[in-house]
């Protein structure tokens, strides 16, 4: 699944200050056409921050980030994100949250219709359409979350910790749904996570963040056949991978080294 | 078959239970309070007072007598009536200046200071001063009631505005919001609890100045009614009136309330 050819998404010697605090520092990677790439780090290393500069929400101090080649300096719209807070407006049922960007780039009403309702239904929130977020439970919010960012179809996926505000059980089949989903129409994307089952199950490869500021301590390739399912959880392939994250979070760097494939 | 005896337990319990009924402890109290009131006022004046002093009964009894009479309709018409047009256009210029201050912080610089000042006074002080600019004359009624309801829209809203959770701007800005959509698609709606707040403080004031130029300016309407029939000694007359105003007040409270879930229903104070 990784076309080093074909690059969707760069990002070069990208660094950022948040007044004293250094946060991010010469950070690289890439993320090709169709690539899901996994993202883990210590709580507050700078994913986030890692993630609304590639999606244009915040800028860098130095270094760059491009998609399709052209310079992010504000939100693409080719690029949607799911936010770790859900972020539904309130005031809004489920229909109107999710064709809000469709609603915004003028979509003519019969394409916004029919796309909004393959996007509810594929995240399979048929026959709540009428309902208003405070009336869903989380993991329905954050269906919602998805379906709002997929209706855009957007060729770049930003996921920050999509799931980690749902319960264990809604949370592994919403994995899977979402993998179900990536199968029917693969996109680049970049799957933001604390947990490392996750990163290795969602991902062609699993960058780990480490340090203050943030650098790539580790790049892990994740050669798992796809489609996944429940089965990969088991193999042996699978639990090797999750050993050698594990290691690259917790060592000490020098102790085992930062091992780069 | 456990379950489903202690459901059977559960019906004639909750029967006798104060609290969970039509009538409530807490509906019946202010009507006893009521009752008791109106009964001591009316022996007091009975025993104590000349003819003329109003009393329940004779306000009751005044009631079919006051509302027969064109000028009652005539004079209601025209208070509700300046009432509710001059809520609307303040709430709209409230909203939109208040939107403005809310989100241009030059703009808040300029505006800030006067519009609080303004707000903080006792507009009632100005009555007089708006009835000789604009004369006396229904013209001025409605002036006042603009005033009285811009000033705590334009505020409610700027707070509202002003203080959007940056989670929202962030969803904006990332499905392509342009000023104007975050103005009016996030900023606005999500300051709805606080305008509705405004809204109604801008009705209770809106009222209260209304009925003063009323007053002050002999202008037709209720407010003016109820000062000419309490000069003419009348004032079981004079009380129907103030009825129907306290009346409306409630109303609009209660409308306001319901306003406020229709508009906000995931909004909980
Ligand atoms: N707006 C801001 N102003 C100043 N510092 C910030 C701001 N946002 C984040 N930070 C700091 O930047 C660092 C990285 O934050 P970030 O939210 O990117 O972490 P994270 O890796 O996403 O954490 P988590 O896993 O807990 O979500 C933190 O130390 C945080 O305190
Ligand atoms: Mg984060």
């Amino acid at each position: 699944m990784n076309d080093s050819g074909a690059e969707r998404l760069v990002v070069e010697n990208a660094g950022l200050r948040y007044g004293q605090l250094d946060v991010l520092a010469d950070i690289s990677l890439s993320v090709g056409i169709s690539e899901i790439v996994s993202i883990v780090g210590p709580s507050g290393c700078g994913k986030t921050t890692l993630l609304r500069c590639v999606g244009g929400l915040n800028q860098l101090n130095y270094g760059e980030i491009r998609i399709d080649g052209q310079r992010v300096e504000k939100p693409l719209p080719i690029v949607s994100m799911v936010f770790q807070h859900f972020g539904l407006f309130p005031w809004k049922n489920l229909w109107s949250n999710i064709a809000y960007g469709l609603k915004l780039r003028h979509a003519p009403k019969e394409e916004i219709d029919r796309r909004v309702a393959d996007a509810i239904d594929l995240v399979g929130l048929k026959g709540f359409e009428k309902s208003y977020p405070h009336q869903l439970s989380g993991g329905m919010q954050q269906r919602a979350g998805l379906a709002r960012a997929l209706v855009m179809e957007p060729k770049l996926l930003l996921m920050d910790e999509p799931f980690s505000a749902i319960d264990a059980q809604t949370r592994e089949q919403l994995q899977f749904e979402l993998l179900r989903i990536w199968d029917r129409r693969p996109t680049a994307m970049i799957f933001v996570t604390h947990a490392i089952d996750e990163a290795v199950l969602m991902g062609d490869r699993v960058i780990v963040l480490a340090g203050r500021p943030a650098h790539v301590r580790a790049v892990r390739k994740v050669d798992l056949p796809r489609p996944r399912d429940r089965s990969v959880v088991s193999s042996p392939a699978f639990i090797n991978l999750r050993e050698q994250v594990w290691h690259d979070l917790f060592d000490q760097p020098g102790a085992n080294g930062a091992r780069i494939q | 078959m456990a379950t489903y005896s202690s459901r059977i337990e559960a019906v004639p319990a909750a029967r006798w239970t104060w609290g969970r009924g039509l009538i409530t402890r807490e509906r019946l109290a202010p009507v006893v309070a009521g009752a008791v009131l109106l009964v001591i006022w009316e022996v007091w004046v009975r025993a104590q007072l000349p003819d003329f002093v109003a009393r329940p009964s004779g306000i009751v009894m005044a009631i079919p007598s006051t509302i027969a009479t064109a000028e009652f309709w005539s004079g209601v018409a025209a208070t509700l009536g300046a009432i509710l047009e001059g809520v609307a256009i303040g709430s709209v210029a409230g909203i939109l200046i208040g939107v403005s201050m809310g989100r241009v912080r030059e703009f808040d610089w300029f505006m800030s200071t006067y519009i609080r000042a303004l707000y903080a006074l006792p507009l009632i002080a100005l009555v007089p001063i708006i009835i000789l600019w604009v004369g006396y004359q229904p013209a001025a009624r409605l002036v006042i009631v603009v005033i009285s309801v811009f000033l705590p829209v334009a505020v409610t809203t700027a707070d509202g505005t002003r203080a959007i959770s940056k989670e929202y701007l962030d969803v904006g800005k990332m499905f392509g919001a342009r000023t104007r959509n975050i103005w009016f698609g996030i900023a606005l709606p999500s300051a709805t609890p606080f305008i509705v707040a405004g809204i109604e403080l801008g009705f209770a004031r809106g009222i209260t100045n209304a009925i003063a130029v009323e007053i002050l300016a002999s202008v037709n309407g209720m407010g003016m009614s109820v000062f000419t029939k309490s000069n003419e000694l009348n004032e079981n007359a004079s009380l129907v009136y103030v009825l129907c105003l306290a009346i409306f007040a409630v109303g609009i409270r209660t409308l306001m309330i319901r306003f406020r879930h229709w508009l906000a229903p995931w909004y909980h104070r």
